[in-house]
């Protein structure tokens, strides 16, 4: 069996695979280690098997978006997962296979898939930027801000952020990755842990916890749909949270 | 309305016959007025239920009608609300909330599953404890049960507990292989409800099923009877302090 790692990279992972299609490598003979798992077991090294002509290697669009958003995932198992699919669809025949919702791997590459999106979209809700100074040359502002997501998340919501902020120079920091803008292009560096990050509290956090208090209506508070609108697990980072528990009291 | 609509389909015929431009296309803010597309997003309504004596089998008519006739995008249906020092015409309670809850289920029958009004509502009210389709289900028993590999999606969304993305879902597998149970379950259908109404491929319904007289008791939850306590505890509504200063009703 053949050991491969793969850190986080998606296309590296595509490059591998289709190289790996087209020897015709059967899922069961590839391990797919992304880096994070204590590969005792399995660190058995052979040679691959060379195959005379490799063949073409076709996989349909949807195929490609689905493991665009299943490569963000923590899952440890969505490389071998993902290459299952693959081999599925391009060697093993089973040309159809992403329409048969009820299929294991096809509904596992789905709900990773739905996560991710979930996760995503939850990043560009609770993402707090605070200011940080002006830049002297450009005049441009420039805004610091700390996240922790639980999925490799932060290449695909970094595009969202330079669309909605374009004017601004500003920086996610997050354990995992970190992005930057300067106007010019994007840039990723690697993770930072939480006490290198910037603790300050710039002047508009008092204007937005005074906000966010007043147009708290205490009529309309439904706990289970605010939890799940706005899940627990962020209010750590969120300079609002701590107001949360006194306005629901009041209520 | 009329107007509305009108002008709308006159909007739409314009834009088609105009040239194709071959600028970028702009945002419709930045158009002069004349060019700005009216009225996008369509034309919805809403409807007050409760405040006078019409009937669900009238509201859902004139529904069909606004949806038809006028093009209508969305309808909405309110419940109403009685407030203090009203009009004597208006009644003094509100209605039962479910009854908002099965018009909209029975507005989403008429638009996206192909169901008639008198299909829905054949006497004057719909059913407050099953939702429509579960109801006209058990009135036309004779339909049932649908082979789940062999019915035409018009008959498979009338199957209660199967919803237009599920029997899309469904049309999508059961070109490539058959539909079994277990397939529901992963499909996160509820069993329960969907079980006496189909045949799929390792599963015919029983003769408890749809012959049975308690095949309605089973399937519906009936509401929980309301424990009325002895002594009630002063009423906290705008109403009840009003009533209670002024003496008036």
């Amino acid at each position: 069996m053949q050991t491969i790692t793969i850190e986080r990279n998606f296309q590296i992972w595509r490059d591998v695979a289709r190289s790996h299609l087209q020897m015709g490598t059967s899922p069961d003979e590839l391990f797919w280690d992304d880096g994070t798992a204590e590969s005792g077991l399995f660190a058995i090294e052979t040679s691959p098997l060379l195959v005379a002509e490799p063949r073409e290697i076709r996989l349909p669009r949807d195929f490609v978006d689905l493991a665009k958003w299943v490569a963000g995932h923590v899952d440890q198992n969505r490389w071998s997962l993902l290459y299952r699919i693959a081999w599925r669809i391009a060697i093993n025949g089973e040309r159809h296979l992403l329409n048969l919702e009820t299929d294991n791997d096809v509904r596992r590459a789905n709900v990773l898939a739905k996560e991710i999106r979930r996760d995503r979209h939850k990043m560009t809700a609770f993402v707090r930027f605070r200011k940080t100074g002006i830049n002297p040359e450009n005049e441009r502002e420039q805004y610091v801000a700390w996240f922790e997501p639980d999925n490799f998340i932060v290449e695909l919501t970094a595009p969202f952020f330079k669309n909605r902020f374009t004017s601004m120079d500003w920086s996610i920091l997050t354990p995992d990755c970190c992005a930057h803008w300067d106007g010019k292009q994007l840039s990723f560096t690697p993770g930072i842990s939480k006490h290198e990050a910037p603790q300050t509290e710039d002047a508009l956090d008092n204007y937005w916890r005074s906000y966010y208090s007043h147009i708290f209506n205490p009529a309309r508070l439904k706990l289970n749909a605010m939890r799940a609108e706005m899940p627990v697990k962020y209010w750590k980072n969120l300079p609002e949270a701590p107001l949360i528990a006194e306005l629901t009291k009041k209520a | 309305m009329g107007g509305i609509r009108y002008k709308i389909e006159e909007d739409k015929d314009r834009s088609k016959t105009k040239s194709k431009q071959h600028a970028p296309p702009v945002p419709a803010k930045q158009l002069p007025q004349k060019l700005r597309p009216y009225s996008p997003a369509g034309q919805s309504t809403q409807m007050i239920i409760g405040a006078d004596d019409s009937n669900d089998q009238a509201i859902l008519t004139q529904s069909n009608r606004l949806y038809s006739s006028y093009q209508l995008r969305r309808v909405y249906y309110s419940a109403f609300s009685p407030i203090p020092d009203a009009s004597p015409i208006l009644p003094l309670k509100a209605p039962p909330l479910v009854r908002e809850h099965r018009l909209y289920q029975a507005d989403w029958l008429l638009r996206f599953y192909g169901y008639s009004v008198d299909e829905i509502v054949p006497h004057d009210a719909l059913d407050l404890e099953a939702d429509p389709k579960l109801a006209w289900a058990l009135r036309n028993r004779g339909s049932f049960p649908i082979d789940l590999n062999r019915a035409s999606k018009e008959w498979l969304v009338h199957v209660p507990g199967l919803g237009t993305r599920t029997v899309g879902r469904l049309l999508n597998i059961r070109r490539y292989t058959p539909i079994r149970l277990i397939d529901f379950q992963k499909l996160r259908v509820s069993l329960k409800k969907v079980l006496p109404f189909i045949i799929a491929d390792d599963h015919t319904p029983t003769r408890h099923g749809l012959d049975s007289d308690q095949l309605r008791a089973r399937m519906i939850t009936p509401p929980k009877p309301e424990q009325l306590e002895l002594f009630t505890p002063p009423a906290n509504d705008r109403l009840a302090k009003i009533s209670a200063v002024t003496g008036q009703l």
